[in-house]
């Protein structure tokens, strides 16, 4: 069935993303960006690519920042063309997407709001891929805190695809402040829970339950897709509770009193859940981490080589190079790769997305280098894309 | 030298003596302001290897600071981290304090870093999603580089001071050394000049009054002389004279 329909309704888009797969800077590329002297030097060896033009109308001197702005505008540009192409369920997929960087953004809108920035201030900052409609009002209104929040929460909650995600968080954070949540959440309250959360813990749970959403929706597909999409997030799943727990190690999120608040951000699915999700819940420093990964070989060869950056005794964190993030991206772009290997999915699009992420970051990542001048540190961190095979 | 030899002191001994006990007092006070620059001039050597030193330090600190940021920023996948964190900066953790130094007398204000760690347990979620670790590595090489910068301040600082000190100083020995002590020595080598002026004047005045006395005491004892010579051609005539009385035995 899906080889005989899927082209029907999604075969442009699969090939118009196939057709971007070959816009991935290549080792040629690579190499002339790591010569680069200046980041002027760099505006002109990435003229040559697939990016073309696109740092043409800013104004010299360069900033690091504003490369990987226009990158993801960049990036953003050619989703939305994409997007417009798709017919559901494929719409939705795309949504779900970009619903990640929204969660980034409403944080961003709400952390400003918390501190009385300007809108105008606030704009300069939104990612470019989770721009939405109901954004736009709250950024242009300018609100004050006493009714502001509660405007925020109304939009949030009706106009956007992250509203449930809101709502089932807020509705969990009120739930630990016991008696007081018993008819859910009354609008009033919303404004004391927002300053009263973390904002970054709110992220990583906003973030939580989109995953979770996005595996439910991805499993409610069927077929390819579902193999696919469901490799990709159980494996992401699983990196987000490596990456928690090893963040959280050495700080205040893992002492007693607060792994309730970590456990929180462990996603429900997964290849480590239940089980080795079970076992990571009570780990509070690297030995019971290396114990608790011990019948995954895979993850627990990932934390040997970075144990050295986690270990609390040897004079503090920075003592390896290498963080368990660098990892994790070498590993999701292998996967990510894979995802090119199999036809009729959505899995492509969503590979396609997260490869020019890590392109972004590789560039960034060259343009810091290049100012800083230290290129012999560019080879050994980023992550090249469908590198020729020898 | 103009205003002094416009209105010079009365010379005598008295103003001598005075003269000499300011004298004494400059060269004293000289000595002591030579010794107190040296004193300055040497921690200012010491101070300017040590500024070297932790300015090169302090770069090299800074460069760390921004690769460990370009890391961060690497690992937290692409979010605007830099935004975030100034977002959530709310009371700083780092303060520096201020404490006096005494160096020959100057006080020399020296700076010290103080961390209140309580202040940052709201940066300890940053980034549980992603790049927390590369974060608090981050936060700790800045604070390193923070540190230099603090210890860079406090040496700057003394820098300056003793830069004003020493300036201030090397006037005062100057004035002392090329004005004040010449004019003193000029005033009181005017006074000896004039004083012996005087003796020899007085000298030269007794001189003359003994000679004038002599002079006057010559003629006194030429006229007497010549009276006396009168006197003896008025002598009366033996021959004219009457004869003696006999002699009667």
């Amino acid at each position: 069935m899906e080889l005989a329909m899927f082209n029907v309704s999604h075969g442009f888009t699969e090939s118009v993303v196939r057709g971007l797969r070959s816009g991935f800077l290549g080792p040629e590329d690579y190499r002339r960006l790591g010569s680069c002297d200046t980041l002027e030097d760099m505006r002109s060896a990435l003229e040559e690519t697939d990016y073309g033009t696109f740092l043409q109308d800013e104004p010299s001197p360069l900033l690091v920042s504003t490369i990987s702005k226009k990158c993801y505008e960049k990036l953003a540009d050619e989703f939305r063309y994409l997007k417009a192409q798709t017919v559901e369920p494929l719409s939705t997929f795309m949504d779900f997407i970009a619903r990640e960087k929204m969660i980034d953004n409403v944080c961003m809108i709400i952390q400003g709001a918390l501190n009385n920035k300007a809108p105008k201030e606030l704009e300069e900052k939104v990612h470019p891929l989770g721009v939405f409609e109901g954004m736009k009002v709250i950024m242009s209104e300018s609100f004050d805190v006493q009714g502001g929040f509660d405007d925020v929460y109304r939009i949030f909650l009706v106009d956007t695809p992250i509203g449930p995600y809101f709502e089932e968080y807020l509705r969990e954070a009120d739930r630990d402040k016991d008696d007081m949540a018993r008819s859910g959440i009354e609008t009033s309250q919303v404004g004391g829970i927002l300053t009263k959360q973390d904002l970054e813990i709110m992220k990583t749970s906003l973030k939580k339950a989109w995953l979770e959403d996005f595996y439910g929706f991805v499993q409610s597909q069927g077929g390819t897709t579902a193999e696919v999409m469901g490799h990709v997030l159980k494996m992401e799943a699983d990196f987000r509770v490596l990456l928690v727990t090893m963040n959280a190690l050495n700080t205040s999120l893992s002492t007693e009193s607060s792994l309730q608040d970590r456990n929180a951000l462990y996603p429900n699915f997964g290849y480590l859940y239940p089980e080795g999700t079970k076992e990571l819940r009570k780990v509070f420093n690297d030995t019971t981490v290396r114990a608790a990964l011990e019948p995954y070989s895979k993850y627990l060869q990932l934390f040997d080589q970075v144990k050295d950056f986690y270990d609390s005794e040897s004079g503090g964190r920075g003592a390896g190079f290498q963080s368990i993030e660098d990892l994790i991206y070498a590993e999701n772009v292998h996967m990510y790769e894979m995802a090119f290997e199999q036809q009729y999915h959505f899995g492509l699009f969503y590979a396609w997305v997260k490869l020019r992420e890590q392109e972004i970051r590789n560039i960034r990542w060259i343009a810091n280098m290049v100012v800083l001048d230290k290129k012999d540190h560019i080879d050994d961190t980023i992550v090249p894309i469908f590198q020729p095979r020898m | 030298m103009s205003q002094a030899g416009g209105q010079r002191p009365p010379a005598n001994r008295m103003t001598l003596q005075t003269f000499k006990a300011r004298l004494g007092g400059a060269t004293k006070g000289f000595k002591l302001l030579k010794k107190k620059r040296d004193a300055l001039k040497a921690r200012f050597q010491a101070l300017l290897k040590d500024i070297v030193d932790t300015k090169l330090k302090v770069g090299e600190g800074l460069k760390e600071g921004a690769f460990a940021l370009a890391k961060a920023h690497y690992a937290s996948s692409g979010d605007d981290i830099a935004s975030s964190i100034i977002e959530r900066a709310k009371k700083p953790s780092l303060t520096t304090k201020m404490y006096p130094d005494n160096v020959a007398g100057v006080s020399i204000p020296v700076f010290k870093m103080l961390r209140d760690s309580s202040q940052e347990a709201v940066a300890q979620t940053m980034g549980v999603g992603s790049g927390g670790a590369v974060l608090s590595a981050t936060r700790d090489t800045y604070l390193k580089a923070v540190e230099c910068i603090v210890q860079l301040a406090s040496l700057q600082t003394a820098f300056h001071t003793l830069d004003e000190e020493i300036k201030m100083t090397s006037r005062r020995v100057n004035a002392l050394e090329y004005v004040l002590i010449p004019r003193i020595e000029e005033i009181m080598h005017y006074i000896t000049q004039e004083m012996d002026e005087e003796a020899r004047e007085e000298f030269f005045r007794v001189k003359k009054v003994v000679e004038k006395k002599k002079i006057k005491l010559a003629k006194e004892k030429e006229a007497m002389m010549l009276a006396d010579a009168t006197a003896a051609i008025d002598a009366p005539s033996m021959l004219q004279s009457k004869k003696d009385a006999d002699l009667v035995f």
